[in-house]
C-alpha cells in the first residue's frame, strides 16, 4: 500500500498548550502546586552526549514545595561498554513546567533539546493529545507500568512520543533488558514491558480530587456507590457517575446520575450487576474523565487445602535392583471450602458453552490451534503450514526444526507464493551423528537440483559439533514489519506433519522464541554449519 | 529403715530403655532417631521434638510399681528423690520421671531446691505450665523455676521465652519473673519476643498490663534495659517491613502494642521530644506518599506502617496529655490532616475510629 499521500500528524502547539493549561488548572483532577520530573538518561562515554531514555513529569500537590534535584543513581551505572545510566529527580513549582512543555512542543522535531538539565539527544517526537489512562482494576493497563502511582482513579497524560527510538537501534535486546532492569531497581518504571515508550516525554496529571468505590447488593440487582470529593472543590462542582455492566458483548446494565459536590452515596438499579462493571466519573463542567475502572466481582471461591504429616510415609521409587533410589513426600488435598455464587443464572451456562465453542472455532480459523493425525492428514497439515508461511508480507520467516531437511524445504517454503522474502532455517546434525558432513553435502545437492530458486532468498544452517547448542522444539516464525510477530509451535517435525497426532498452536510470547532463534543463528555462523544459501 | 533403703536401692536399679516398635510407621521411627541424636549431642530441640510427639500421641505408659516406688521415695525424702532424678543428667529421663510419676506438688517442691542442671528447672516449669493452664495455684513455682533457668543458662532462658511466648499462663506470670532478672537476661527477653505477633484478644489483655504489675521498686531496673531495646527493635522492624513491602492494610497492632507504646514513651520522656518524634514521623509519611510504588498494595502498606508509628505516638500524647505549642508542629499536624483526608479510602470501615482518633489529636 502506498503511503505517498499520507502526512505525519503534527498537532498544533496552540492546541497542545490549551490542553496542558486545561489539565494543569483543573481542580477536580487535583490541586497541583508542583511537579516531579524523573529523568532517565544514558550518557555516551566517548562523546559525552546525553540520550533521553524516558522522562516523566508527574503533577502533584505537596504541602511544602521545596525545589530540589536529587540523583537517584549515586553514580552513573555502566550498562554497556559505551553507555552509562543516570536517573535524576527534580521537584519544581508547577508554574515552571509550562515553559518546558512549550519548549517540547516547539522543538519536537529534535535532534536535541535542553529542558533545563543540559542538552538531551532526542528522536523525532510526535505530540500526542490528551489521553486518559485508567487505573488497573480487573482490566490492567500496561501504560500504568511507566506512570507514577496511577492507583487512585486514573490520570490524564500528555505525551511526546519518540518515533525514531535511537536507543532500541543501538542496544541489542540483552542490553535493553539489562538497562530496563537497572532502571526498575531504582524506580518502578517498567520500560521492558512498555518498550514503545522508550525515548518519550510524559506529562502525567493524576486524578486525585475524587474517589469512587462500589459494591453489589446481595441480590446482585443493585450497585451501591460511594463518591468522595475534595472539600476544597467549588460548591457548584457537578459530576456525572456512569455505570455499565458488560457481558457477552452486550450492555446488560446501565445507570447514570448527575450529581453535585455534597452528594456522595448512590444506589443504581442495574438488573444484573454480577459481571464486568465499568464505572466512569465525569466532570461535567470541564468535560474530563475523573475516574474510570473496569471491575469484576469475586462471586464464588474454592479453596483446596494441602497438608502432610510431620515425617509421614513416603512414596518410594526403586532402581533396577529394587533398592530405593528416591523418596517423594506426598500431600493430601482436600477441596473442602467452597463459597457459592450468591445468585445462579442458568442461562449463563448456555451462553458460556456457546462462547467456548466459538472461541475454539476462531482459534481454528485464525490457525492459532489445529490438531492433526487422528487419521493421516499429511497433505492437510502441509497445506496449513504453507498457508502460515504465506502470511508473511514484507518481513521474514524463520523455521526451527531439528529434523529439517532439504526435501522438507522443497515441500513447504518452495511451494509458497512468497517472492524475495528472507527465509532462515536451522536444523540439527544430532540426528545423523558421525555423518553430518556427508548429510550436509547431500542436502546442498538436493536443494540445488530441486528448483530454479526463482524468488528464493534462503539460508539454511545446521547445528552440529560444538557450534551452538542442541534443541528439541519445532517453531515456525513469521515476522512482518510493523506487526506483532507470530510464532507457531509445530508439535512435530515437518517430515512428520499430519502423520501422527500433533498440534500446531500459536505461541503467546513470540518475541522470546524469535530472540532464542536469533541467538542460536548467530552462533552457527561457521562455514561448516552452512547447509545452503541462495539469493542472499 | 532397711525397708526405706530398699526403696532407694530399687530406684537406683531402674533403667529406662526406650525403643521403637518393629512395625512403627515412618514418623515414629524418625522421632525416635531424633531422640537418639538429641541425646548424643545434647540437642534439646531434637529431644523435645520426641517428647512433644509422645505427649500429643500415645503418652507415657505409667507403671504402677514405679509410681508407688517414687511416691514412697518422695514421702521418705523429697530432696533425695530430686537428687536422684537430677543425677540422671539427661532431659529424656527428667521428662520420664517428672512427667510420668511426679504430681504438681512434687514439682513445686523440686523447683525450690538447688540443683546444678538448669534443664531440670526448665522441664519442671514446662510440665507445671502444661498442667496448670487454668489453675493459678502453681504460678509461683513456675516463676521460681523460670527465674532459676534465666539465672543459670541464658540460652535456655531464650528458649523458654521463645517457646512459651504464646502461652497465656506464662504471660500472666511474666511480671513476677522479669523484675528479678539481671540485665543480660532482660536484654535476651527484649530481643527474643515477637513484637508483631498476630493480634489475639486474651494475649493482648494480658500483655497490655504486665509491665505495670512489675513491682514499683523493680520497674526502673527492668525498663531501663527492656524499653530501649524494644523501642529500637520496633523502629527497625517497621523500617524493615517498609523496605520489604510486607503487606499491611491497617494499623499494625499486636498484643505487645501497649508495651511498645510504653517503651516509646520511656524513650521519649519529654514533651519536646514527643513533638520532634511526631513531626519527624509525619515528615516521613509525607515523603513516603510522594515516593514511587510498583503497586497499590505496596503504597498502602507503607502508608499504614508510617501511620502505625504516628498512631503510637498519638497514644503517648493522649496518655501524657501533651498540648503542643510549637509552631512547626502545627504545620506538620495540618499536613497529617491533609494526608489523612487524601488517603481516606485506604481505611477499612471498621478502622475509621482509629483514623478519627489520629486526626483528632491535633492541637
Amino acid at each position: 500500500m502506498s503511503i505517498q499521500n499520507s502526512k505525519n500528524e503534527k498537532v498544533d502547539t496552540a492546541y497542545l498548550l490549551h490542553e496542558y493549561d486545561a489539565l494543569v488548572s483543573c481542580k477536580s483532577l487535583g490541586f497541583f502546586n508542583c511537579c516531579e520530573m524523573v529523568s532517565i538518561f544514558l550518557i555516551h562515554k566517548k562523546t559525552g552526549k546525553v540520550y533521553n531514555v524516558y522522562t516523566i513529569f508527574s503533577f502533584e500537590e505537596r504541602i511544602c514545595v521545596q525545589e530540589r534535584t536529587e540523583n537517584l543513581t549515586n553514580k552513573l551505572i555502566p550498562v554497556t561498554a559505551e553507555f552509562s545510566l543516570g536517573i535524576t529527580k527534580k521537584i519544581q513549582q508547577v508554574n515552571s513546567i509550562r515553559t518546558v512543555y512549550e519548549k517540547l512542543c516547539e522543538e519536537r522535531s529534535g535532534p536535541v533539546i535542553d529542558i533545563g538539565g543540559g542538552v538531551l539527544q532526542i528522536g523525532q517526537l510526535e505530540a500526542v493529545p490528551k489521553v486518559f489512562v485508567q487505573k488497573d482494576s480487573t482490566k490492567t493497563v500496561l501504560f500504568n507500568r511507566v506512570l507514577k502511582n496511577n492507583f487512585r482513579n486514573g490520570s490524564y497524560v500528555l505525551e511526546f512520543f519518540d518515533t525514531y527510538k535511537y536507543l532500541t537501534k543501538v542496544l541489542n535486546s540483552g542490553q535493553l533488558k539489562q538497562l530496563t532492569s537497572e532502571i526498575y531497581q531504582i524506580v518502578p518504571i517498567d520500560l521492558l514491558s512498555v518498550s514503545d515508550r522508550i525515548g518519550n516525554f510524559v506529562f502525567q496529571f493524576p486524578s486525585v480530587s475524587t474517589g469512587v468505590s462500589y459494591r453489589p447488593a446481595n441480590d446482585e440487582m443493585l450497585l451501591h456507590y460511594h463518591v468522595s470529593v475534595d472539600e476544597r472543590l467549588e460548591n457548584d462542582f457537578q459530576f456525572q457517575l456512569q455505570s455499565e455492566i458488560l457481558y457477552d458483548d452486550t450492555v446488560i446494565g446501565f445507570e447514570v446520575a448527575d450529581c453535585q459536590k455534597n452528594m456522595s452515596d448512590f444506589s443504581f438499579q442495574m438488573g444484573d450487576s454480577s459481571h464486568l462493571c465499568r464505572t466512569t466519573l465525569i466532570d461535567l463542567k470541564h468535560h474530563l474523565i475523573l475516574s474510570r475502572q473496569e471491575t469484576s466481582f469475586m462471586r464464588q471461591l474454592s479453596v483446596s487445602l494441602h497438608f502432610r504429616s510431620q515425617y509421614g510415609e513416603l512414596r518410594e521409587i526403586y532402581d533396577d535392583a529394587g533398592l530405593v533410589k528416591e523418596w517423594v513426600e506426598t500431600e493430601y488435598a482436600d477441596n473442602n471450602i467452597h463459597i457459592n455464587q450468591p445468585v445462579v443464572r442458568e442461562r449463563e451456562d448456555f451462553i458460556e458453552s456457546r462462547q467456548y465453542k466459538r472461541r475454539i472455532e476462531d482459534l481454528y480459523r485464525r490457525r492459532e490451534f489445529r490438531s492433526y493425525g487422528i487419521v493421516n492428514e499429511k497433505d492437510k497439515a502441509l497445506q496449513d503450514v504453507i498457508a502460515l508461511m504465506n502470511t508473511v508480507d514484507n518481513g521474514k520467516v524463520y523455521l526451527w526444526d531439528p529434523y529439517l531437511s532439504a526435501e522438507d524445504l522443497l515441500q513447504t517454503w518452495y511451494r509458497t507464493k512468497t517472492h524475495g522474502i528472507l527465509f532462515l532455517a536451522i536444523t540439527s546434525g544430532a540426528t545423523c551423528p558421525g555423518a553430518t558432513a556427508d548429510w550436509i553435502e547431500k542436502q546442498k545437492e538436493t536443494l540445488e537440483k530441486g528448483s530454479n530458486h526463482y524468488g528464493i532468498r534462503l539460508e539454511f544452517r545446521c547445528q552440529w559439533k560444538n557450534h551452538g547448542y542442541n534443541f528439541h522444539d519445532r517453531f515456525l516464525m513469521v515476522i512482518n514489519k510493523n506487526k506483532t510477530p507470530q510464532v507457531w509451535s509445530l508439535g512435530t517435525s515437518l517430515n512428520n506433519l499430519g502423520a501422527r497426532h500433533h498440534v500446531i498452536q500459536s505461541v503467546e510470547h513470540p518475541q522470546m522464541i524469535i530472540d532464542s532463534f536469533e541467538q542460536l543463528w548467530d552462533k552457527l555462523d561457521a562455514q561448516e554449519c552452512l547447509v545452503y544459501r541462495k539469493g542472499i | 529403715m532397711g525397708n526405706d533403703e530398699a526403696t532407694w536401692e530399687a530406684l537406683k536399679s531402674l533403667k529406662i530403655d526406650v525403643h521403637v516398635g518393629d512395625r512403627a510407621g515412618r514418623a515414629d521411627r524418625v522421632f525416635f532417631e531424633h531422640l537418639q541424636e538429641g541425646l548424643r549431642r545434647n540437642d534439646l530441640d531434637k529431644i523435645y521434638e520426641f517428647i512433644s510427639a509422645v505427649e500429643r500421641g500415645c503418652g507415657i505408659d505409667v507403671n504402677s510399681q514405679i509410681c508407688q516406688l517414687i511416691q514412697k521415695a518422695y514421702s521418705l525424702d523429697g530432696r533425695r528423690l530430686c537428687a536422684f532424678i537430677v543425677g540422671k543428667r539427661n532431659l529424656y529421663e527428667y521428662w520420664y520421671y517428672l512427667s510420668g510419676y511426679c504430681n504438681c506438688e512434687m514439682l513445686s517442691y523440686f523447683v525450690k531446691l538447688d540443683v546444678e542442671d538448669p534443664v531440670f528447672y526448665f522441664e519442671c516449669a514446662r510440665l507445671l505450665l502444661k498442667r496448670t493452664q487454668k489453675n493459678s495455684e502453681y504460678e509461683e513455682a513456675i516463676a521460681i523455676a523460670v527465674r532459676k533457668v534465666a539465672e543459670n543458662d541464658l540460652n535456655l532462658w531464650k528458649r523458654w521465652v521463645t517457646v512459651h511466648e504464646n502461652n497465656i499462663c506464662w504471660l500472666k506470670i511474666l511480671d513476677r519473673v522479669l523484675g528479678d532478672l539481671d540485665q543480660e537476661a532482660l536484654r535476651i527477653y527484649a530481643t527474643s519476643i515477637t513484637l508483631d505477633m498476630p493480634m489475639e484478644r486474651e494475649k493482648s489483655e494480658i500483655l497490655s498490663q504486665f509491665y505495670q504489675k512489675i513491682p514499683v521498686e523493680k520497674q526502673e531496673h527492668v525498663f531501663r534495659t527492656v524499653c530501649n531495646i524494644v523501642y529500637e527493635r520496633w523502629t527497625n522492624l517497621i523500617e524493615q517491613k517498609k523496605r520489604e513491602r510486607k503487606f499491611q492494610n491497617k494499623i499494625l497492632l499486636s498484643p505487645y502494642t501497649n508495651f511498645v507504646v510504653y517503651s516509646m514513651r520511656y524513650v521519649i520522656s519529654k514533651e519536646a521530644d514527643w513533638e520532634s518524634f511526631l513531626t519527624n514521623a509525619i515528615h516521613v509519611l509525607e515523603q513516603d506518599m510522594n515516593d514511587w510504588y510498583a503497586s497499590f498494595s505496596d503504597m498502602k502498606s507503607v502508608f499504614f506502617y508510617d501511620m502505625t508509628q504516628i498512631y503510637y505516638l498519638r497514644l503517648i500524647g493522649e496518655s501524657e496529655k501533651y498540648v503542643p505549642e510549637n509552631k512547626e508542629f502545627h504545620t506538620e499536624w495540618m499536613k497529617l490532616g491533609y494526608i489523612l483526608q487524601r488517603y481516606e479510602d485506604f481505611w477499612d470501615a471498621e478502622d475509621v475510629s482509629i483514623r478519627n482518633k489520629i486526626q483528632s489529636g491535633g492541637a
